[in-house]
């Protein structure tokens, strides 16, 4: 067990001589905006989820 | 043999080549899910006697149906599936024949077992393509309207599965990041790009696979085939051998704009339809990141829901005094590192084994290559009940700050 900053590192059975697991590429950029990521993903979720509900209560809407 | 086919709408299957290939896939995916269940211990009586057996959160005492024996213990599950073979083999002989009220009589056993597995035998041995596999064979064997509930359903699987990958493990792509193979094909720096790819194909780009405009529709189709191709890099042949067929047959070359069926004689279809959403709900309602604690993770959609490692370490006190330590280290990624199927073995032993005073366990997890986190500690795992269908409070979440142990390497898909 070794330590890398505060905390030591934890190395499975099966898992010696890895790497820390670390941010790589462009997750070191996006890393500080993850929560503002997936609020835009939810807003797209819920965005795209009532309107395929009204779409579908306009279809049947029209045909009654 | 009229009221059978008008009870399960056997006449849409008849006049359907949409559904009679549908069946076949439908037959093709019992015939995988089978194939790798016949010699599973986890549904036998061995499983029992072993305490090896994990039962479902909502009916902890599954070991009455743990009855069957494989080998080398007995021939009784064998038996089974080799009965529910003949019977596939039958259904397929009939539904050469084109006789389709007979092929689907045979084909239902199958479907019964299948669901009764999964869904009661035991918490271990299904996955995400199970679901798959159930949904679609009920809207085929049983409901009105198949072709457009076939099709709404699979596009509803990848618009609910969607939920499961808001989080940093896709968001930014630390699943992948943290495994000693990265993401396959693919360079490091570039994975929040594909990863958030798909999170927008399958909130967007799925419904554009139900589209009556052909470039959307077409480039849907592809997007997703080659998805499913990719990604049995990582998951093998059982996950494509469910889906890809039905997207083949249901998207493909045959396909044809489904309009949505009258209101009133679809509505076991919407009823089928809410109930998927509710399933995908549930953990989301548990308070909690449910990636970390996994309350309620199995009733919904939950493929490459995060990526795991963790620590259970149990002292078991006996009533002579003598103190016996386990440590049970899990590193692979898709071994989902579930509280509920460690305590349960916990409380299995606690149960059988009149000697055992208490049993004090912790467990650490680590999520996407965070870091360990103990979120559990306690003194006696032996008086722990585990709620279904809301949060256990000796299940530690964030907001209770948790003691954090330290930094996991990077592991790998196992």
């Amino acid at each position: 067990m070794f330590m890398i900053d505060d905390f030591p590192v934890i190395v499975l059975e099966g898992l010696e001589g890895n790497d820390v697991a670390h941010l790589k590429g462009l997750q070191v950029f996006l890393a500080p905006h993850t929560e503002a990521l997936g609020v835009l993903w939810w807003v797209i979720y819920f965005a795209i989820f009532i309107f395929v509900l009204y779409k579908l209560f306009v279809f049947y809407w029209r045909r009654m | 043999m009229d009221w059978y086919r008008r009870l399960f709408s056997v006449n849409e299957i008849e006049e359907n080549k949409v559904l009679w290939l549908m069946f076949g896939a439908t037959i093709l995916s019992y015939f995988a899910a089978f194939n790798s269940w016949f010699y599973q211990n986890a549904t036998t009586l061995d499983a029992y006697l072993d305490g090896s057996y994990i039962c479902w959160p909502y009916f902890q005492s599954c070991e009455k149906f743990l009855f069957l024996r494989t080998l080398p213990e007995g021939y009784s599950q064998p038996f089974i599936y080799m009965l529910l073979f003949g019977l596939i083999f039958l259904s397929v002989y009939f539904a050469l024949k084109k006789d389709w009220v007979r092929a689907h009589m045979a084909i239902f056993p199958s479907f019964v077992w299948h669901a009764f597995t999964i869904f009661i035998l035991t918490f271990g041995i299904s996955g995400n393509y199970d679901y798959y596999l159930f949904f679609l064979a009920f809207i085929l064997l049983f409901l009105p309207h198949k072709e457009f509930f076939l099709k709404l359903t699979l596009v509803l699987f990848y618009f609910t599965a969607a939920t499961i990958k808001i989080h940093e493990g896709w968001v930014l792509g630390t699943y992948f990041s943290a495994l000693k193979t990265g993401l396959p094909i693919f360079p490091d720096w570039s994975i929040p790009i594909w990863t958030n790819l798909v999170i927008f194909m399958q909130i967007v780009g799925a419904w554009f696979l139900l589209s009556a405009n052909k470039f959307l529709q077409r480039t849907a189709l592809v997007f997703f085939v080659a998805f499913h191709l990719y990604s049995g890099l990582l998951v093998g042949y059982r996950y494509p051998t469910t889906v890809l067929p039905s997207i083949l047959i249901l998207f493909g070359p045959m396909f044809k704009y489904t309009p949505p069926p009258p209101f009133r004689s679809s509505v076991l279809g919407w009823i089928l339809v809410v109930l998927i959403f509710v399933a995908q709900s549930i953990s989301i309602l548990i308070p909690g990141d449910v990636k970390m604690t996994m309350e309620g993770n199995k009733y919904g959609l939950y493929m490459f829901e995060a990526n795991h490692q963790c620590i259970s370490s149990t002292d078991i006190y006996y009533t002579d005094g003598s103190i016996q330590s386990i440590e049970k280290q899990s590193e692979s990624s898709r071994s989902r590192c579930d509280p509920y199927s460690y305590w349960f073995r916990i409380k299995t032993a606690c149960e059988r084994d009149k000697e055992v005073e208490s049993i004090a366990w912790t467990f650490d997890h680590s999520i996407n290559g965070g870091t360990f986190v103990r979120i559990v500690d306690v003194e006696d795992a032996c008086a722990l009940k585990y709620k279904p269908f809301s949060h256990n409070e000796w299940i530690k979440t964030i907001e209770d700050n948790p003691e954090i142990m330290g930094l996991p390497v990077e592991n790998v898909y196992d």
